[in-house]
């Protein structure tokens, strides 16, 4: 019983080294995060079910003690008296007595325990083996450490990033209300990133809390407006201008600007110091009731000292480039962005590159755009757009158009970026990655007043049709399917077959 | 019927025969131990050795221990069967008239030393298989009963084999061991010299009769055999065939027959009586191991690749027991 005990335990233990020998070879062919206590715990996992298996396969039965007791020189007494057990014939008989009394005879230093010679063996050959091992460099341990260490470093910086996000939210002077709202978003945000596992699902998140921060933007953009609108329907010189403010409409805006220029064009003398004092004063308050972060404010306030300048008879130009200044400002307001929450926009970029595994902590890079101008009227217009980048640096997108008015431009972008999370030498299949060395382009337009058709020069560029690497689009395109998902209402049962595609590919 | 004091005597009459054999006979034990078991299991010997290592000398010492007639044969190509057999001869009867009368041959008789047996033909050989078998001749129509016990010891000369005569197969079959008659020991020949000196010769004495032969052959088939011992026999004389799937890897490659069931019948009774020499109450695979050539030497017949590049028979047994004791069947 001693002796099948020893054997089941060699048996195990066998079996356990083995165990923790296979799992550490593996993790030098498979990209596992290996650790020792993982081949502990595979080695003593095995170890007990192969104990308790060995004990009850290897417990001998009569024939094996039979047998190992004729291997002490009985010569198959034993056997031959458990075969003839039931045999009560005289040579049955004597061949018992025989046998009984060569067992008794047998010199007890011969029943010894007989080690498993083999077993324990190999069981020191897997121990040997196993140390050896250890001291075998595994490139996959280091590749994972490497990764790992990169994994924190992005997690770091994801937390640098939210703490760096909450601090501008708050230097940002948004109205309590909101900047209650934006910090909730934040705090989603943090909670959210914590549960993702993956680099998809956190930009996913990152993107939900960009949507949020963009919609709260513009309704800072249009509080702005309505605040600094009703404190300029006050005066009667800028009745107009605050009216159209607190419509919010750009092109009011922009057409009340204007009839305020040509009626200052329209006056002299006295009157039109009279009527720059007055507006000056009227952009003054106007500015003092916005955040002091607040674009529309600080142009109100360059407005209002180029005004009174011009009142006192002093530097004439620079009231129209406070006008220029001031347009600019409401166009972007009308359009929803605050100049308040620049620095959030930007963090949130940050936040993306460093979700997705691609960003550094510098947020240069290249990045490419595409823009689409749409115009409206005669004339020639221009429109901009704004593209977003994927990766290590922003996209810009530019748009043109033909026409009058005001053109606006949707631009999305397309960054190249380096990631260690998605195989930068898989490459896929871009079919348009403009830029870099080549003829210069032309697009055609229609006939000019010579016959000749007009020409828009596009710059240099050529079009690289060719394999760029993985890493570089996907977080891009991902999100790039998600938006189209939001906008494009696609139905609900296909939402999760290409959500499920793009984790697919990750 | 065997009773429990025929058992108990039984290893201490072997060993006193043994001990009157030692008498006449210097060293050889293991061939004295081979033709003793022989004899208590019933079967004939083929001792094979080259001239005066005491073959004839072992079997008049037999003869002498045992009390039992014995006569020699020396075969010769122009021996007949008859000369062995006996045969019928015209003799007168007192009333003037004639009549056939069987003559016994030498082979009338309980030791029956057959002499360079491989120099006879194949006929005379032959006259030999049914007294070797059925312990029965058969002349001029009339089967004979030859006196029991019956003990054929039959020798042959390793060396010249011109106009010899090969025992075929058969013939070989009978014999229940072949046995190499070693060169004796340089102390052993000392012994021998030393003996032939001596004024009287023979000093062995009677000590078991024929009836005591028969007993313990008797007492020897009860012998229980373990099931591990029985197979390994068969195993053994299987693995010795060499087309058949049990055939050892040894045995397709030497051999070109095996072994008959004549062979495990050898194995398993020859092992009886070993065990019951050695004091033991059951045949083990010791015993079989032991007697395994004795058995098996003249019933496989080697091939050619064998003969050419000196592989023996022995050789070959040796090779199927270790093949045996790896697959945990010896």
């Amino acid at each position: 019983m001693a002796e099948a005990f020893v054997r089941a335990l060699a048996a195990a233990f066998c079996a356990g080294a083995a165990a923790s020998l296979i799992v550490v070879l593996a993790s030098h062919i498979l990209p596992w995060g290996m650790d020792w206590r993982y081949a502990l715990i595979a080695g003593a996992s095995l170890f007990v079910p192969a104990l308790a298996a060995g004990l009850i396969l290897m417990r001998p039965g009569e024939r094996d003690v039979a047998r190992r007791v004729d291997a002490l020189g009985l010569c198959e007494r034993a056997e031959t008296m458990l075969d003839y057990e039931n045999d009560d014939g005289i040579f049955a008989r004597m061949q018992r007595e025989d046998a009984l009394r060569a067992l008794e005879l047998l010199p007890k230093s011969r029943l010894r325990l007989s080690m498993p010679r083999r077993s324990l063996a190999l069981c020191l050959l897997l121990a040997a083996a196993l140390c050896a091992m250890s001291f075998v460099p595994n490139g996959n341990q280091d590749a994972i450490a490497e990764r790992r260490l990169k994994e924190e470093t992005d997690r770091r910086r994801e937390r640098e990033l939210l703490e760096k996000l909450e601090e501008k939210i708050d230097e940002a002077g948004l109205a309590d209300e909101l900047e209650e709202k934006a910090k909730a978003v934040l705090d989603e945000l943090q909670k959210a990133l914590e549960k993702a596992g993956t680099p998809s699902e956190k930009l996913a998140e990152i993107s939900k809390a960009q949507d949020k921060l963009k919609t709260l933007e513009e309704e800072a953009a249009k509080k702005e407006l309505e605040n600094a609108g009703k404190a300029l329907e006050k005066s009667n010189a800028a009745g107009e201008l605050g009216e159209a403010m607190r419509k919010g409409g750009a092109k009011g805006m922009e057409k009340a600007l204007e009839d305020m220029q040509k009626e200052l064009e329209g006056l002299t003398g006295k009157e039109r110091s009279e009527r720059l004092g007055e507006l000056a004063g009227a952009m003054d308050e106007a500015a003092g009731g916005l955040p002091d972060s607040s674009s529309i404010g600080h142009a109100m306030s360059e407005l209002a000292d180029a005004l009174r300048k011009a009142a006192s008879g002093d530097g004439g130009n620079e009231v129209g480039e406070g006008f220029e200044r001031l347009e600019k400002a409401l166009g972007e307001a009308a359009g929803g962005k605050s100049a308040a929450l620049d620095d959030v926009r930007q963090l949130m970029e940050d936040l993306r590159r460093a979700a997705a595994g691609q960003g550094g902590s510098e947020s240069g890079g290249e990045g490419q755009g595409e823009g689409q101008g749409e115009g409206e009227g005669e004339g020639q217009g221009e429109g901009e757009g704004e593209g977003q980048g994927e990766g290590e640096g922003e996209g810009q997108g530019k748009g043109k158009g033909k026409g009058s008015g005001q053109g606006e431009g949707q631009g999305s972008g397309a960054g190249a970026g380096s990631g260690e999370e998605i195989d930068k030498y898989e490459s896929i299949y871009d079919p348009s990655l403009l830029g870099g060395e080549g003829d210069t382009e032309y697009v055609p337009g229609k006939p000019g007043e010579n016959g000749e058709p007009q020409r828009i020069e596009m710059g240099d560029a050529e079009v690289r049709r060719g394999m760029i690497p993985y890493g570089e689009v996907y977080g891009s395109y991902v999100e790039k399917a998600r938006r189209a998902m939001d906008r494009e209402g696609v139905p609900e049962g296909m939402r999760d077959v290409i959500e499920r595609y793009f984790s697919s590919l990750s | 019927m065997v009773t429990e004091q025929d058992i108990r005597a039984f290893h201490g009459e072997l060993m006193r025969i043994k001990a009157e054999i030692g008498k006449d006979m210097v060293g050889q034990e293991d061939i004295v131990d081979g033709v003793l078991i022989a004899m208590v299991a019933g079967g004939n010997v083929l001792l094979e050795g080259v001239p005066g290592l005491g073959k004839t000398r072992l079997v008049r010492t037999l003869g002498r221990v045992f009390d039992l007639p014995f006569s020699r044969i020396q075969f010769t190509p122009d021996l007949m069967p008859a000369d062995v057999i006996g045969t019928n001869i015209v003799v007168r009867d007192q009333s003037g008239g004639a009549r056939f009368s069987f003559q016994p041959g030498p082979i009338f008789s309980s030791i029956v030393l057959a002499d360079e047996i491989n120099r006879a033909t194949p006929k005379t050989q032959s006259a030999l298989l049914e007294a070797m078998q059925e312990h029965t001749v058969t002349a001029g129509g009339q089967s004979r009963r030859l006196p029991e016990p019956f003990f054929v010891l039959a020798t042959q000369n390793p060396i010249e084999q011109e106009g010899t005569y090969p025992l075929p197969e058969a013939q070989m079959d009978r014999f229940f061991f072949k046995l190499l008659v070693p060169f004796p020991t340089p102390g052993e020949l000392v012994d021998i010299v030393l003996m032939t000196q001596k004024k009287e010769d023979q000093t062995s004495q009677r000590c078991a009769t024929g009836e005591d032969l028969l007993r313990m052959r008797e007492v020897a088939r009860g012998i229980p055999v373990a099931d591990r011992v029985m197979r390994a026999a068969v195993s053994l004389v299987a693995a010795t065939h060499p087309k058949s799937e049990l055939g050892g890897e040894a045995a397709r490659k030497y051999l070109r027959y095996g072994a008959s069931p004549r062979a495990a019948q050898a194995l398993i009774f020859g092992a009886k009586v070993r065990a019951l020499m050695k004091g033991r109450m059951n045949a083990a695979l010791e015993d079989i191991h032991a007697l395994a050539c004795a058995v098996l030497r003249h019933r496989v017949a080697l091939n050619f690749e064998a003969v050419t590049t000196g592989v023996t028979p022995d050789a070959v047994i040796g090779a199927l027991l270790e093949e045996q004791a790896g697959k945990g069947d010896g």
